[in-house]
This record gives C-alpha cells, structure tokens and sequence, in this order.
C-alpha cells in the first residue's frame, strides 16, 4: 500500500494512504506533479487535529464516485441544492461550530468539494427556520438594530423577493 | 460561541446562503448590522420594480425608487407585474426604475398590454438588451387565451394572431440571451423569423418556455435550427400532432420538457420518445389534456410503455398529470428510472401493485407525491421495505389512504421532514400521526 507523509502546520507528521489522500484536489495535483520527492507534504494551515478529521471523510468516502459536474437547470429556477445529509456524514459533523469553521476552510483549500458541501449545508440547517431573534439566541449575537431600523429594513425587503 | 458563516471569506460564505430558502435569507438579514451588509447581494440579487405598497396607493411612485436607489446594484433580476400595478404614469416609472439596475441580467414582465414594439424599446433600448441572458414577457389576457387555446378543437390558422415584429426587433436585440419565456397567443413569428433567432441573433440560447403561442413554426424551426436546446416548455400550444414527432429526433441535448397538453392520439411522440435520443434528460413532466378524460382503452395505455423501453439513466424527475398507465407501465418507470429523485403523480389511477413497486424499486427517491383522491387502495400497497432512505417529502393526497399504513416504515423514514395527507381524511388524529413521526411539519391537502 502506497502511503504519503503530510507535515501539518503544529509541525505533527501524519502518514496516510495514498488512495485515501488523493481524494483531496489540491494534494492530487501536488502528488502528480511529484511535489512531495523525499520530503512530507507541508500544509501550513492545517493542523493535525483538523487532518486526522478530514482522513477520517476521506477514508470513508474513499470509493466515491465524483458527480458528473453537469451543470443542474439552477440558472432557471434558482438554487436549488440536495438537502439530504447522510446518516453517517450527519454523525461526522456532529462537531463544535469551531471545528466546523476549520473544516469549511481546510475542505475548500484542499479542493474537497464534498465535505465543504457537509459542512455549508451543516451551517445553512443551524439556521434554517429560525426567527432572526432565534438565531441571535442560538449564536450569543447581540442585537443592534433600533425597532425603527428593524422595521425600516422590512419595508425595504419587500421589494426582495424570491420566484 | 462564534456564528461560524459570519467569519468566512466570501466564496464560503455565499455557499452557506446558497442552501438557505429566501425567507432565512431574509430572515437573517434582521439579525445584525454586519450580517445585514453582507446579505445585501443575496437578497436584492431579485428585486420587484414595485413594491404592494405602491401599488396599493399607501406609497407615491417617487418614494418608490428609493430602495431601488440604495439596493438596485445588487439586483440582476427584476420583476414587473402590470397587470397588480396602480402607478399613475407606468411608462416613466419603469424606465427611471431601470437606471437603477445597472446589472440587470433577467427581466420579467407581466401583464403587457400594447403591442411590444411600442413601447419596450423605451425601457430596453440596445445598450441594456445586449446584456439580457433571461427575457419572460407574459401577456396580459393569458389566462383567458390560454384556456380557450386548450381546448379541442383548436382554433383554425386564420384565428391565430400574426407574427409580432416587434418581438422580432427586441429578441434579434439580445445575443447574450439563453432563457426566454413567452406568455400569450399574442407571441407568434414566423418559420423565417425563429430560424434567425436560433442561428443568428440568439447563438446562446439554450432554455425555451412558451404558453399558448407554441405553434407548428416554432417546433419546425426548433427541428432545424435549435439542437442545442436544453429545456422545452410547451403549454397550451397550438401544434399538429405529427410535427411533435420532430423533437426527439432533433433535440439530443434536451434535459429538461413539459408539456401540456399531451395530446391523447394522432400524435407520434409517445412512440418516438426514447432514452437513446434524450440520453441526457433529467426532467420530464407529461400532462394530459384536463378537458378530456384519459383513455383507458389498452392500445393508448400501451402508447405509454414506448418511452420507457430504454432506461432513462440521468432522468431525476417525473411529473405525470391526467394519464392512465397500466401496471406494466409502472414496472417500467420503476425499473428503467433508477435515479429519479422527484417523483410526482396527479391523476393517475394506480394500484397496490404499482404503488409499492415505485416504493420498493426507487433508490435514490427524496420527494414523492401521489394524488388522485379516486385511488382504492390499501395497506398492501406499501412495501415492508422502502428502496430509498433519502426520502424527505411524502405526499399521499388520496381519499381512503390511512397515515397508520405508514407505521410500520418509520424506522426507514429518518430523513422524512414534510407529510402531506388529504384534507378530509383525518383518522387517525393527526396528533397519533406526529407521535410517530416527531419533527415532521404535517399538513393536509385536496
């Protein structure tokens, strides 16, 4: 089994299979273009703590297949993305909104359009549904607008709408 | 705790609101000051050019810029309904409306009245149609043409309306536009006059929705001059049978149709539509005229196995209206649409059988909706076992369909968050019913 040596920004080696890692874009390409020689891979901006998590996806979803990249009929009707969260990728995500935050950007910078798709669709559900006052309660956001303000933006918003 | 959406740069940031309805949208607009700023583009990315508060009269057309003034550069689409609209002078409201949206891509406008070459160009002149990727122009009378349209037999050629030049001058005007949408038999060209379209004036355009002024020319036109087409929308169209006939043959590319309505015989687009010539499509939506009862007799529900010979390996969604298929038709669908996702039925007589092999046979199903109060069914046509454990919408709107049949499939319904039931069947209590499916949002309907 063909392995890899990652050196992650809190300066930790980890070893992972190199099937499982090249699920990654960015550390694909790296790989093909034979960047990593005699020495590890460095990741400066991602920790051990946050590599073993996305190793784990990875190892997981390691037989994926990738989508067709078609592009969906969104330019007619708007976004209109699968909300469907796996069972199992449900129960990965289960993490502190700090660990979510370092998933998000380790995913995008490592070109791992899958989880970063977990983690925004994770982020957008904390929000669905909720009143603006809910979502100030759930996220300790204090509120700043006067009701004048408030009730001046809902007018505005009329003129938004969604068809 | 951090509010994790807030901190992100902006690519990450517009993927989150990206799997948010509007209405959150909007609603996490009123939470904060800086969420508010960042929300902005995301919220008026669609703006009206006239709020009901205007048209109510409770606002003058003046005032009503000035959220256009503040907000109208993140609009790209704008939508304008005429037909609602109490504005005084409506021709100078929307032309200062539109200096407000420099980046106006789409735009939509309802209720037109005049012929278009009288007055649009105002709005539109060159300079702003050359940007347009999306036009929907909707007449005024369309509900009461379409209706008449819709019925058999269909009005005779000298009855139709005459090409409209002026919808010529403005398309030939839009060479960036992929979308167009045309509401009213008012919206006619010629043969000639489409072909150009297609070849010449609109290279990109690649999306097409009519409703009562798809004709003969427009199909023959399409056949000869529109392969790339990737969406159809035919709706109270005025085409012979035959001609239909031309589409699977000379659109491969076609993703996405809609048609209504089916015409019930003298057509051979049943007969010719095939997986192998829309390898590609991914929505079909079929609907039988409603002024006709479908027919039940053998030979026109065999008409039916023809397009399912073939698996349809990309098709994610399938909307049947008003049409009788036989058992073996829905063996089909079951078997030779693997990845639908979206499935619905209205008015479609089905039987335990049939019911529960779609349920026992689609893997990949998220939505299903099933409504045709006429149905006798029973607790048999649901299966012990589901195929697909994405299902997340359920819709069961039939007469004698009892919600405890459901009980037993709870385990294998985790995702299932809406449930919607027919209105006048309510045993058991829709409370027993949220027992057992808590967190699910219950509703009922006709």
């Amino acid at each position: 089994m063909s392995t890899v040596q990652i050196l992650t920004s809190d300066g930790q080696t980890v070893t992972v299979d190199r099937k499982v890692v090249s699920k990654a874009g960015v550390i694909d390409s790296a790989l093909a273009s034979g960047a990593e020689g005699n020495s590890p891979l460095k990741l400066d901006n991602i920790s051990a703590s946050v590599l073993e998590k996305i190793i784990e996806y990875l190892k997981h979803h390691v037989d994926d297949q990738p989508d067709d990249g078609e592009d969906s009929d969104d330019d007619i009707d708007g976004p209109r993305r699968d909300p469907i969260i796996d069972t199992w990728d449900a129960k990965f995500i289960e993490v502190d909104l700090e660990l979510l935050y370092e998933l998000i950007l380790a995913a995008n910078y490592l070109d791992i359009k899958p989880l970063l798709d977990l983690g925004c669709k994770t982020v957008a559900n904390m929000i669905k549904g909720k009143t603006p006052e809910e979502i100030r309660s759930h996220f300790n956001i204090p509120a700043d607008f006067t009701p004048e303000e408030e009730e001046q933006i809902r007018l505005e918003n009329e003129w938004a709408e969604d068809r | 705790m951090t509010f994790v959406p807030l901190d992100l740069p902006e690519e990450l940031f517009g993927l989150i609101i990206g799997y948010l309805p509007f209405s959150d949208r909007v609603g996490l607009s009123l939470v904060n000051r800086p969420l508010r700023e960042r929300l902005l583009p995301y919220v008026f990315y669609q703006t009206k050019l006239a709020s009901t508060a205007i048209d109510q009269g409770s606002m003058s057309d003046e005032d009503g810029h000035m959220v256009l003034r503040r907000h109208g550069r993140y609009a790209c689409r704008v939508y304008c309904d005429f037909l609602q609209s109490r504005l005084a002078d409506r021709d100078a409201f929307l032309t200062e409306s539109l200096r407000h949206v420099p980046h106006l891509r789409r735009i939509h406008l309802r209720g037109l009245t005049q012929p278009l070459a009288t007055y649009i160009p105002r709005y539109l002149p060159p300079s702003r149609t050359s940007h347009l990727t999306h036009l929907s122009l909707t007449h005024h009378d369309k509900y009461r043409d379409a209706s008449n349209v819709s019925r058999s037999p269909p009005p005779s050629s000298s009855e139709l309306y005459p090409p409209d030049r002026g919808l010529f001058r403005i398309l030939a005007r839009c060479p960036r536009l992929r979308f167009l949408e045309l509401v009213g038999p008012r919206f006619r060209l010629s043969y000639p006059q489409w072909t150009q379209l297609f070849l010449y004036h609109c290279p990109q355009l690649i999306h097409l929705r009519t409703r009562a002024c798809g004709d003969d020319n427009l199909i023959h036109a399409i056949a000869a001059a529109l392969p790339r087409l990737v969406t159809l929308q035919l709706s109270f169209h005025e085409i012979e049978g035959p001609t239909l006939a031309l589409l699977p043959l000379h659109c491969p590319n076609l993703r996405s149709l809609f048609m209504y309505p089916l015409p019930v015989r003298q057509n051979h687009l049943l007969e010719t539509m095939d997986a192998q010539h829309w390898p590609r499509l991914r929505y079909l939506h079929l609907t039988g005229d409603y002024y006709e009862r479908p027919p039940t007799d053998i030979a026109a529900i065999a008409r039916y196995l023809c397009p399912f010979r073939h698996p349809w390996t990309n098709l994610q969604t399938l909307s049947l209206d008003n049409v009788s298929l036989g058992d073996l038709v829905w063996e089909q669908i079951a078997t030779r649409c693997p990845q639908l996702k979206d499935v619905t039925f209205d008015g479609c007589p089905i039987t335990d059988v049939a019911l529960r092999r779609l349920l026992e046979r689609l893997p990949r199903l998220e939505r299903f909706r099933l409504r045709n109060i006429e149905c006798e069914l029973t607790p048999a046509c649901l299966p012990k076992r589901i195929a697909s454990d994405r299902l997340y919408h359920l819709a069961m709107i039939i007469k004698d369909f009892q919600p405890s049949w459901l009980f037993h499939l709870q385990p294998q319904l985790s995702h299932l968050r809406e449930l919607v039931l027919f209105k006048f069947n309510k045993k058991p209590n829709p409370r027993e019913v949220q027992q057992y499916f808590p967190g699910v949002t219950i509703s009922f309907d006709s």
